[in-house]
């Protein structure tokens, strides 16, 4: 199985009274195949998993294995709690194509072998799957060092697969990358630096912008593939502006999580500590995000393509 | 250009977003075919016939429509997985795998052959790849040594009753103009020469002006089951390669009597009582071996619409406009879904939908694009002339 492309951080559907709302997720899922993505990373950042309860994790994990369609399947079960993680890990482990897990994010990690341990014990609840270490320092705190990481986990962990790498340390990145002539899959996280991964080899992208502007990334990529940096550059600038828009309405997660609905995929409200808009503030937001031309990179809606009576 | 704008608008905003959408299976590449009237994923085998068909598709819509990047790379999520998981030990490709790649059903079947063949060609001339390019080569070479027995060990037919079949003389005259780019020239005219020479002489019926399915080795019938089939969709859409030819070759004779013999068929096998072509017909008018026969296929009637509508562009004959129109009417009446997108592909007799699919075993994302887009160029021509209305 190959991991690579644009990968959706997903978000996690409601309905307006704020429960789980999983019939959405089918539809959800041809969205993001119909608009070139290639997988799904689920129950993270994105997903809101902080705000979720166990059973609501495993709700979603099962409703994306049930809606059986050729998105390559993540999961993410990471957890402050070890044996929440290893419950999550175990359930993951017939319903889906991989797992993920940040680090603990209360008590913060400060050693490597702490984090190769936590892993491991994770890892092995899901020995069947590739296993990736979610590493996002700003949120999780484990600002640890991620080639010492790979260094040491590749002995103690069998099934380590990789990375999901959203940090700016753009060496370190490098290094892991080129670690055994590029045997681990690092993707890359941190999507206004989407351009800036390009020359360094990078594959593979997981991100919640994704869920919105797949065109504008393949078309970053063309340019940058046809050596076009200017063009590749201007059109990295919008994605970042996309983010720092949405972001400064009421704050990027709960905002871009409202916008799905506009693109054709009503995600619902978002839950604390996100931002719930109103359809008028969308309208705002759509007119405010098209003067500066970024509507026509928008994820296309499924009823917007196919043409009905 | 009311017909051109509807076959292009079809193919563009209907058809081709169906398969974008629910088709790719970006998880271990290849497509999913099997799916239900509103795109839902029933059966998760894959079906090389119809990988290699997609894959086509996809770069053919990108080599003549338009570059648009998303389809080259929908096509080589299909030529990637047929490179890795389609072909046996000896290079045959086999007839169906797993959603993972695993073998299910050895090559017994050179279609599958035939439609990689295609694809990988298709695919080369949209991006360039050498190694591709080459492959298509190899595999139509490999095709032209198996044409004698290309059931070879898993032929099941014993040599007393020597039929040949009508299949693979058919479509080695589209495959050869699809390989163009990558056989000698040499090569190609030859090919069209056999090929031309058997649809017409051997297979078509000098009597009745019909295509039979099966003939003796010397184009003698043979008055059995298979001896008196007549699978009226595959003698039309032959008649279309013949145009194509006769288009590339300036030889309007073949043109004129491809126009013929699509009349005759035409007339022999239209439901008069229900509308539509049959599927089988047994040519002395007994009860057919397939029990299907009497249902109407969405491939038959496409293919009946791109035949007409090339034999139009290049004769101007009335008979057939007249069965355009029929045909058409028939067509987007019964077979179109455009609530849910795509076209159904079985409907029974009196034309009701049998089977609630978008695609299945045999029906994926292949005659529908084709015929849309090749009526949409055709129209073009046609309509773009003052004195059609």
């Amino acid at each position: 199985m190959t991991l690579k492309n644009l990968i959706a951080a997903v978000y996690a559907p409601m309905h307006e009274n704020g429960s789980l709302n999983t019939t959405r997720i089918k539809d959800y899922g041809q969205f993001l195949l119909h608009n070139d993505i290639s997988g799904v990373f689920m129950n993270g950042s994105t997903g809101d998993f902080t705000s979720l309860s166990i059973s609501e994790r495993k709700e979603i994990t099962s409703a994306w294995s049930k809606s059986k369609s050729g998105l390559y399947l993540i999961d993410h079960v990471g957890d402050p709690s070890l044996n929440v993680a290893k419950d999550l890990a175990t359930y993951a482990s017939d319903k889906v194509d991989a797992i993920a897990a940040i680090a603990p994010f209360y008590f913060r990690l400060n050693s490597v072998d702490k984090l190769v341990t936590y892993c491991s014990e994770i890892a092995a609840c899901a020995s069947n799957l590739p296993f990736y270490y979610y590493h996002i320092p700003v949120l999780s705190g484990a600002d640890l060092n991620m080639v010492s990481f790979l260094e040491k986990a590749r002995n103690e962990i069998p099934n380590l697969a990789g990375i999901k790498f959203t940090d700016n340390n753009l060496i370190d990145y490098g290094f892991c990358k080129s670690l055994e002539n590029g045997k681990y899959n690092i993707l890359f996280g941190y999507d206004e630096l989407f351009l800036n991964s390009l020359p360094l080899g990078a594959e593979g992208w997981v991100g919640s912008t994704y869920n919105h502007l797949a065109p504008l990334y393949y078309k970053i990529k063309s340019h940058f593939n046809n050596g076009d940096m200017p063009e590749a550059a201007k059109l990295q600038s919008m994605a970042i502006k996309f983010v720092q828009l949405l972001d400064s309405k009421g704050g990027f997660n709960g905002v871009a999580k409202g916008f799905m609905k506009h693109l054709g995929v009503d995600c619902g409200p978002s839950r604390f500590p996100h931002t719930t808009l109103t359809d008028e503030d969308y309208k705002v937001i759509i007119k405010e995000l098209t003067a500066i031309g970024l509507e026509k990179w928008f994820n296309k809606g499924i009823a917007q393509s196919v043409h009905t009576k | 250009m009311k017909y051109a704008t509807l076959y292009k608008d079809t193919l563009l905003h209907d058809i081709i977003p169906f398969w974008e959408t629910y088709s790719l299976d970006r998880k271990n590449g290849g497509y999913y075919t099997c799916l239900d009237t509103s795109g839902t994923i029933y059966d998760t085998d894959k079906f090389i016939w119809l990988q290699g068909r997609q894959a086509w598709t996809f770069s053919m819509l990108y080599n003549k429509v338009e570059q648009n990047e998303k389809w080259l790379d929908i096509s080589k999520n299909g030529i990637d997985f047929l490179r890795k998981y389609g072909m046996n030990e000896n290079g045959d490709f086999y007839f169906s795998v797993t959603n993972d790649g695993k073998p299910l059903v050895n090559a017994y079947n050179i279609f599958s052959d035939c439609f990689a063949a295609m694809a990988f060609s298709q695919y080369a001339i949209a991006s360039g790849d050498v190694e591709v390019k080459a492959l298509a080569k190899k595999v139509y070479t490999n095709i032209l040594k198996r044409i004698d027995n290309p059931k070879g060990r898993f032929e099941k037919n014993m040599d007393t009753r020597p039929l040949i079949g009508f299949s693979l003389p058919m479509i080695l005259s589209n495959l050869v103009l699809e390989l163009e780019n990558v056989l000698d020239p040499q090569e190609v005219e030859k090919t069209i020469d056999y090929s031309v020479n058997q649809v017409m002489n051997v297979f078509l019926d000098t009597e009745t002006g019909l295509i039979f399915e099966h003939v003796l080795p010397n184009g003698e019938h043979h008055d059995s089951f298979n001896g008196r089939l007549l699978n009226p969709g595959h003698g039309i859409e032959a008649m279309w390669f013949m145009i194509d030819i006769g288009v590339r070759r300036k030889d309007q004779d073949l043109i004129n009597k491809a126009t013929e013999t699509i009349l005759h068929i035409l007339k022999f096998s239209w439901d008069e009582k229900y509308g539509g072509i049959y599927y089988f017909m047994d040519s002395k008018g007994y009860p057919p071996q397939q029990l299907e026969w009497d249902q109407k296929l969405w491939w038959v009637h496409l293919e009946t619409l791109v035949a007409l509508s090339k034999s139009y562009q290049y004769t101007q004959n009335s008979a057939i406009l007249k069965w355009y129109t029929k045909v058409h009417d028939y067509a987007w009446n019964h077979f179109s879904d455009p609530e849910n997108g795509e076209w159904f592909g079985y409907l029974n007799r009196r034309g009701e939908v049998l089977l609630n699919l978008k695609g299945g075993k045999w029906k994926g994302c292949f005659h529908v694009p084709r015929a849309m887009y090749q009526c949409w160029k055709a129209f073009e021509n046609i309509e773009s002339n003052n004195n059609f209305k």
